[in-house]
């Protein structure tokens, strides 16, 4: 059943309707929350939710389920000032320098990452050291599955911009994890 | 771009394009080739395909809060 099936049947007052929209949509915002906010922000995201379902009930949400719910719940962040814009610590040099012999080579093999290791505080911590717009970027587009034109809508950022620092971003990314998986 | 003398730095800036299917089909050739003869480069490109196949799976996974769930349990509609 597609979300619009949803929120017709939530307007017609099928209360299953709006527990399964929660199930569908309500993890990703909570990842989103613990991965951009500065702090603990949980009511931010249920007062979001509030709004998101009254509109769904009164016929008057612009978009779908998700991308409003992550980009109010951005928005709301970004006004009081809880988004982790805190710079996170640059990146370790994993290549030999332009000095060595071997330059442009690694330093230390990278470890294998195991899939136990793919836990979500491990994955949330990675994310925490990638600067915060492309962490957002990577939230939205890879871990909610937004296409570019809804992240441009959240973000102000267009598709090319996106790709830009999605790139740096997944790179960054994956490789804390690769180095937390070494330790 | 020559595989066989192409540094692991170079590899490493291109998984994301690659993952992508986006890199013009000459640089796909010796990213892949240098894959073959180098385990470390090998490591991290399993390690980037497993991370982002995992991200959307693990970001979707957990409960919903008792205080919203209660909007909908039990109660007539």
């Amino acid at each position: 059943m597609t979300d619009r099936d949803l929120c017709a049947r939530l307007r017609s007052g099928d209360r299953a309707a709006g527990a399964e929209l929660l199930a569908r949509h309500h993890p990703i915002s909570a990842f989103a929350l613990a991965a951009l906010a500065a702090e603990q922000a949980t009511t931010i995201l249920t007062t979001v939710w509030h709004e998101v379902l009254g509109e769904v009930t009164a016929g008057t949400l612009p978009a779908g389920v998700r991308a409003e719910v992550l980009g109010r719940l951005i928005a709301a962040l970004a006004d009081q000032n809880l988004m982790d814009t805190a710079p996170p610590p640059p990146p370790r040099d994993r290549f030999l320098p332009a000095t060595d012999r071997w330059a442009g080579w690694w330093r230390d093999d990278p470890a294998a990452l195991e899939s136990d290791q793919l836990t979500r505080p491990s994955m949330l911590a990675a994310l925490r050291q990638v600067p915060i717009e492309a962490r957002a970027v990577l939230v939205l587009r890879d871990a909610a599955g937004l296409d570019a034109r809804a992240v441009e809508a959240i973000l102000r950022a267009n598709a090319t911009q996106q790709d830009a620092v999605l790139d740096d971003a997944r790179r960054r990314w994956v490789d804390v994890l690769t180095e937390r998986a070494g330790r | 771009m020559n595989p066989a003398t192409v540094s692991c730095e170079i590899i490493v800036g291109l998984i994301g394009r690659w993952h992508d299917g986006a890199l013009p089909p000459a640089d796909g050739d010796a990213y892949e080739q240098h894959l073959l003869c180098c385990p470390p480069c090998l490591t991290l490109a399993e390690n980037y395909r497993r991370a982002l196949g995992a991200l959307p799976t693990v970001a979707n996974t957990s409960a919903v809060p008792a205080d919203l769930r209660a909007l909908f349990d039990g109660r007539p509609g």
